[in-house]
């Protein structure tokens, strides 16, 4: 039965209504409380009086009474009435109280978030620890978190290449170096120890063990060794490598590794600590420890190149894309290596400043948005498979700032924490600034302070080369940066002539330097002379090219195999069909012969016969089978001058068909 | 055409040699001078080497502003430029001798179908003598987005059918500079031969056209002054002419 209490306006408005008390023979209560889990039920709270409660009613009543007897005000007429006890109020059964927890019922669940432990905000910083160097200790340098051990020839860090070179602003556990304490007690198995094993390792490095010895893996020889030396005990680096390896040495070495499939594998934590004994456990066995790298740490291959080597001791002998070759020295003796201590669990990363910031150094945040609404239309300049090799991307983003100060990549189907990585690592190769990594796409802005590297590249060839043209070059092209186009700018330069074309006056013809005059005007007056008939000669020499193309013309004209159209016949279809009607009645063609280069005392020879028979300047050579020369043997580029030479038919077997015909 | 005056370094600083014999250009002296060169020991070589620059294309009206008839819209256009007409036949092709700056220049356009070019390249710089690094072959590339034009000193054929003709006459050789304009991928599954011997949209009409004028001042650069740092940066710029925003 619920009590309610009900305030019904019965009075007129303006007055409130009296309360009205319900009369029950039990007082009135406020607390609502239901038998059969009513909905309206409040929980079922009993107010258990204290000790201390009871005593102090009971003594009030006591001085209460006793003050009335003193006063005589309040005359006990009656003997103090027989205590009657009113009974204890029914209490509810136990499953209808809600708040109390049955074996039919649970406690209502209370959705109070405030109250929930794991909503709690507890901040628990860290303190991070002072930079004094205890014996052993945790760095946290510029370098980023590194494991500072007694005795240990450099710094411990979790990964050698991908640490970021930042300090970390916090930990968030406590730090604890990952190695393991110096002697690891047994754990318990509840067995006794393993009785030790009777295997006798008198192998050293250099004493093999015989090979098809039974239960030996094989174990390469050390070397290669110059004629004449073995094997030397050395402890320090530079000895324990030996003398740089010959070529013939390393391509030996090379190719017995090409196709092994015994490798290494760097992914995206790059140079672990661990992985520096698995190089050493592959040195055990042979000489040569080939690594693949692919993922993030090949951005930057030249830092890993040059950590391996710090590191582990060893050469690279080649390396490629994202192939890493690794010798491990000629005097290399397993025995004698350094020995770190491994690291038994990865270490908590710490907490490293973000990457990019809502509005990045040297931009208003009105800029930082505009440059990230212009980003989500910009085509990507490349994208990145998960597992690619990255070498050229930092070239890439490089060449593409030319062309516009923001670059987006194509990052989609990556790990996230990849391209964040080497979002970061474009940070400080190229150097930029990141501005977005939304839609899984990394957009970078260039900086302020960009140069570009056209305007540097043209010093140092105007320095190499003191030529005129490419001073004339930094002259001109000013605005080498803005101009994506390149106009050329024409120069000739008639002060480059040696005074190997010099004056043929018979063929100084003036009127054809009235193009060139304006540069005959400029020459020194010291060198006009001999200037000016070197110009006359360069001008003779460009005249006589061009004038002997025209008469190579007019005589491929007058021989039939050329026909020269009028301007009317030069639509497309009637070109075809005169050309397809021509072709039938002309002669054919000579074919394309192309000199091979020879060695330089053939050529001399060709040279010279060359001059013999440099009255036939046009070559009609007579049909010959196509299928003469093998063309793909060809590997060699043409490195000598065919300027003066004309492909003549100096072969022997030109040779033998001028015998012959 | 505009020739920029440079003034020179006086030429002090290279000893005046007066060997004449050394080189053997001398021996031009007799009969047709069709190339020299003028050759500094470090500086830019100023070649007078004749160019033959041969566009690829099919013939006829029908094929005209077709995709693998970019190579002879790039010729029409250098063509128009440099004022060099091309009214004659000779070896199946169309040609138009000229010159660009000072350097003498053979413009051509083969009139046989794309698949036998060769057979007029080929004879053609045999008769004209032009040394194999001098024949530009311009044609269009699919590897390249539409638009993007690359200068190379050498290279393969790519799959085109044209270029493969021409390496097969010129004695198999593949060390000719090439010019390659972009055409960009067949969308989707669409037949390679469908997609060349389609016209071009509105949108690529018009990045075409900007390449081409681009493209006419490189080749210029190139006959200049060959293969040098300007050609790089073309390049570059080519590659990341879309990348803007």
């Amino acid at each position: 039965m619920a009590l309610t209490l009900k305030t019904i306006i019965q009075f007129p408005i303006f007055a409130s209504p009296p309360p009205h008390q319900p009369h029950h023979h039990r007082p009135a209560t406020e607390i609502r409380f239901s038998r059969w889990n009513n909905a309206n039920a409040q929980k079922f709270i009993r107010h258990e009086r204290t000790q201390k409660e009871t005593e102090d009613e009971l003594r009030f009543i006591k001085r209460f009474e006793s003050a009335g007897k003193i006063a005589n005000l309040q005359p006990t007429n009656t003997t103090p009435s027989p205590f009657k006890s009113t009974g204890t109020p029914s209490a509810p059964s136990r499953p209808s109280i809600p708040g109390k927890k049955s074996k039919y019922s649970k406690p209502p669940q209370n959705p109070n978030p405030s109250s929930h432990p794991a909503f709690k905000r507890i901040v628990r910083t860290r303190k991070l620890p002072t930079e004094n160097e205890d014996e052993t200790g945790i760095k946290l340098g510029d370098k980023g978190l590194s494991y500072v051990i007694p005795e240990a020839p450099f710094e411990f860090q979790y990964s050698y290449t991908e640490t970021p070179k930042v300090k970390p602003i916090k930990l968030r556990e406590p730090p604890i170096t990952p190695f393991g304490p110096g002697t690891m007690p047994r754990p318990w198995t509840g067995k006794k120890p393993l009785p030790p094993s009777k295997k006798k390792m008198d192998f050293d490095s250099f004493t093999l063990p015989p090979p098809h010895k039974k239960g030996v893996k094989p174990v390469q020889a050390p070397g290669p060794f110059l004629p004449g030396s073995g094997p030397k005990y050395v402890q320090s680096r530079e000895e324990v490598l030996g003398e740089p390896l010959s070529k013939e040495e390393i391509d030996a070495l090379i190719k017995g590794c090409l196709k092994s499939q015994r490798q290494l594998n760097m992914g995206r934590d790059g140079l672990t600590h661990n992985m520096l004994d698995n190089i050493h456990a592959h040195w055990k066995r042979r000489r040569v420890c080939k690594i693949k790298c692919k993922g993030v740490c090949t951005v930057d291959m030249d830092n890993v190149r040059q950590q391996l080597e710090e590191k582990t001791g060893g050469k690279i002998i080649y390396s490629k894309g994202g192939v890493v070759y690794l010798f491990r020295g000629r005097n290399y003796n397993y025995k004698t290596r350094p020995v770190f201590p491994l690291m038994l669990w990865k270490p908590i990363t710490p907490v490293y400043p973000r990457l990019i910031q809502r509005v990045p150094e040297g931009l208003t945040l009105e800029e930082a948005i505009e440059m990230r609404k212009k980003g989500r239309q910009l085509i990507p300049i490349c994208k990145l498979g998960k597992n690619g090799v990255y070498s050229d991307l930092v070239n890439d983003v490089k060449e593409a700032f030319e062309a516009c100060d923001l670059v987006r990549i194509n990052c989609e189907g990556m790990n996230g924490s990849d391209y964040r990585r080497i979002g970061a690592k474009l940070k400080d190769l190229v150097p930029c600034v990141l501005i977005s990594f939304e839609h899984e796409h990394i957009l970078v802005w260039r900086g302020r302070d960009w140069k570009s590297m056209l305007t540097q590249e043209n010093d140092p060839q105007g320095a190499k080369h003191p030529d005129t043209n490419t001073d004339a070059d930094i002259d001109i092209d000013t605005d080498v940066g803005n101009s994506v186009v390149v106009v050329p700018s024409l120069e000739s330069s008639p002060e480059d002539v040696t005074e190997e074309e010099h004056a043929e006056t018979e063929l100084i013809n003036s009127t054809l330097n009235d193009m060139y005059g304006v540069e005959s005007m400029t020459l020194d007056g010291s060198e006009d002379e001999t200037e000016s008939s070197s110009t006359v000669s360069e001008n003779t020499s460009n005249h006589d090219c061009l004038e002997g193309v025209a008469t190579l013309l007019k005589q491929a004209v007058h021989d039939g195999i050329a026909v020269v159209l009028d301007d009317s016949y030069l639509d497309a279809d009637t070109v075809y069909a005169r050309a397809v009607v021509f072709a039938q009645s002309a002669p054919p063609g000579s074919s394309f012969r192309h000199q091979r280069p020879k060695k330089a005392a053939t050529q001399v020879e060709e040279k010279q016969e060359a001059e013999e028979t440099n009255g036939k300047e046009v070559v009609i050579a007579s049909e010959r089978k196509k299928g003469e020369k093998t063309s793909r043997t060809r590997k060699k580029d043409l490195k000598d001058n065919y300027l003066d030479v004309a492909p003549q038919a100096t072969l022997r077997v030109d040779e033998l068909a001028k015998l012959l015909g | 055409m505009l020739y920029t005056v440079s003034i020179s370094k006086p030429c002090i600083a290279y000893p005046k040699s007066t060997s004449q014999s050394q080189n053997p250009s001398n021996l031009k002296r007799i009969g047709l001078r069709v190339s020299a060169t003028l050759r500094e020991p470090n500086g830019v070589k100023v070649e007078y080497t004749p160019w033959l620059i041969v566009g690829l294309g099919n013939p006829g009206n029908k094929y005209h502003g077709t995709r693998h008839n970019v190579g002879f819209e790039m010729v029409d256009r250098i063509s128009q430029e440099e004022r060099i007409v091309m009214n004659t036949i000779q070896s199946k092709a169309l040609i138009g001798i000229g010159s660009i700056g000072e350097v003498p220049v053979l413009l051509a356009k083969p009139q046989g179908y794309m698949n036998f070019s060769g057979e007029s390249v080929g004879p053609l710089a045999a008769y004209y003598q032009v040394p194999l690094r001098h024949v530009l072959l311009l044609y269009d590339e699919m590897s390249l987005p539409n638009g993007v034009l690359r200068l190379q000193p050498k290279g393969g054929h790519g799959y085109h059918n044209g270029v493969k003709s021409v390496i097969e006459h010129l004695d198999g050789c593949r060390e000719f500079p090439r010019f390659c304009i972009g055409i960009g991928n067949p969308p989707g599954t669409m037949d390679m031969k469908a997609f060349l011997l389609q016209k071009f949209s509105d949108v690529e009409r018009k990045e075409i056209d900007a390449a081409l004028e681009q493209g006419v001042d490189a080749v210029r650069s190139l006959v200049l002054n060959g293969f040098d740092d300007r050609i790089t940066r073309f390049n570059l710029g080519q590659k990341y002419k879309y990348h803007k925003v």
